[in-house]
């Protein structure tokens, strides 16, 4: 059963935080760059509501980060709102009791932030009318963003790519001795949250590999983007996915553009 | 001497015409067939050069940004379907990899949806879930589409592809990548039956259409 504590604080300044959870006299230092960062309006209905039960303040013009602790994997959700000069931090850390009864952080609060937000994309390789005795299904994570103060509909939408997957079938019994699988991006880059163009353009790349693979098992990759632009992807090299996977021994390598990357 | 002199004249007057001619049947040329362009704009054009054509009577600019223009035009027909068209130019001359008219989109309402899938149906054939490439290999499509026929490894001769691939130089594209890019179909066409839009990707028409300027 899930517990949730909720610590909430309220700061009037950007600083690293250092707080306290009493129950488990544990500190956690919350890194105050964000991995991820959205504005409230297109994260979904569900994902506010828990953080509005737990006292945040929410608009349309919240900003929603995601931020880590310490040098793990685990995260804190930061709501973020700007009255006039001051901006107003509120950091939610949520914990979860597991199997032997210990309270851990429970990050499924940030994963629903992404998964709301999140533009996934498909590439398989190689196509069964090829080979047939396997095939890698791979699957490339972007979140995506909206300029909906000029661009409401999303004709031009942006990313930041971070997350990368893939699993593969097994239809004759081959030796697969690794697979590794780049989400490659390429497009220019604007700002965010302002979205105006850079100038320049950017390259980000997520992988995910491993070696002597499961069959069936999906193996995942992250690579989380910079906090403070997006990139735009509306050219032709923008998105694609590189297999290099290795098979009884033979290496093979091949390309996939994602051509649905919108 | 003065016939001549006549008959140079005629000749040479019958060479330019021809030479004139000629330049003139190569500007109409373009690189995909009209069922894969928009109310036939050459993909890599202007908006400068379309606006003034007579469907863009109603058009608002969404985006300007120096490295994309974003316009839309209301009441648009398409396949005799009243609809919203959203063209999205990359309008710097340095635009990567090309400039121009690159992708549109036709928004339209629920009702018509049905309908404007059996007329696209009339005129392209079924959806497909892979193109052959150049080795008549099947490469997957995510989701289905309707494409043409022409790839740029199709289009392009050696040294427009020299052109080309010199674009990429010092970029760090690996040679699968590369094999990627000159794969797909010139333009690939999807419909988002959520979101009610068909969307045109003309981005490779236009690297031909600006490698031929």
């Amino acid at each position: 059963m899930k517990k949730y504590l909720a610590v909430l604080l309220s700061i009037s300044m950007l600083f690293a935080m250092v707080f306290s959870v009493s129950a488990e006299e544990s500190k956690k230092t919350v890194n105050e760059t964000a991995i991820m960062s959205v504005k409230a309006r297109v994260v979904n209905d569900a994902v506010k509501d828990v953080l509005i039960k737990n006292g945040a303040s929410i608009n349309d013009d919240s900003v929603i980060e995601v931020l880590k602790i310490d040098n793990s994997e685990d995260t804190a959700v930061c709501v973020v709102n700007y009255d006039g000069e001051e901006i107003v931090q509120d950091v939610f850390l949520s914990y979860t009791e597991d199997e032997e009864g210990n309270m851990v952080v429970d990050n499924s609060l940030a994963e629903a932030i992404a998964r709301s937000t999140d533009h996934n994309m498909s590439g398989s390789h190689p196509p069964l009318s090829w080979d047939g005795s396997y095939i890698v299904h791979a699957t490339a994570t972007a979140a995506k963003y909206i300029d909906t103060a000029t661009d409401p509909y999303g004709w031009m939408p942006f990313y930041k790519p971070y997350k990368c997957s893939f699993y593969y079938v097994n239809y004759e019994n081959v030796t697969v001795n690794s697979i590794e699988v780049r989400y490659i991006t390429s497009g220019a880059k604007y700002s965010y949250p302002g979205y105006q163009y850079m100038g320049s353009s950017y390259d980000h790349i997520v992988v995910a590999s491993k070696t002597n693979p499961v069959a069936g098992t999906t193996y995942v990759g992250y690579n989380y983007f910079p906090e403070n632009f997006v990139l735009s992807c509306t050219g032709t090299e923008d998105m694609v996915l590189t297999f290099i996977n290795r098979v009884n021994g033979v290496t093979d390598s091949y390309t996939v553009k994602l051509i649905n990357k919108y | 001497m003065r016939k001549i002199w006549s008959v140079i004249f005629i000749l040479l007057f019958l060479f330019m015409t021809g030479c004139r001619t000629q330049t003139e049947v190569k500007d109409k040329r373009t690189v995909v067939k009209e069922e894969f362009m928009v109310n036939s704009f050459k993909w890599g054009s202007s908006w400068e050069k379309i606006k003034s054509e007579p469907q863009m009577k109603e058009y608002n600019i969404i985006r300007d940004d120096g490295n994309r223009f974003v316009v839309e035009i209301n009441n648009f027909e398409y396949l005799e379907q009243k609809g919203k068209l959203i063209l999205l130019f990359s309008n710097s001359e340095s635009s990567f990899p090309a400039s121009g008219l690159i992708q549109a989109y036709f928004a339209y309402d629920d009702d018509i949806e049905k309908t404007l899938i059996e007329k696209s149906e009339e005129v392209y054939g079924e959806r497909k879930d892979f193109f052959l490439d150049k080795k008549g290999i099947e490469n997957p499509l995510n989701p289905p589409a309707w494409y043409c026929e022409e790839t740029l490894e199709k289009s392009l001769n050696e040294k427009e592809k020299e052109e080309y691939l010199k674009k990429y130089e010092g970029k760090g594209y690996d040679e699968t990548r590369i094999d990627a890019l000159l794969r797909g179909p010139l333009v690939i066409i999807t419909v988002d039956e959520e979101k009610n839009v068909i969307r045109f990707q003309g981005n490779d028409a236009a690297v031909v259409e600006n490698l031929r300027k």
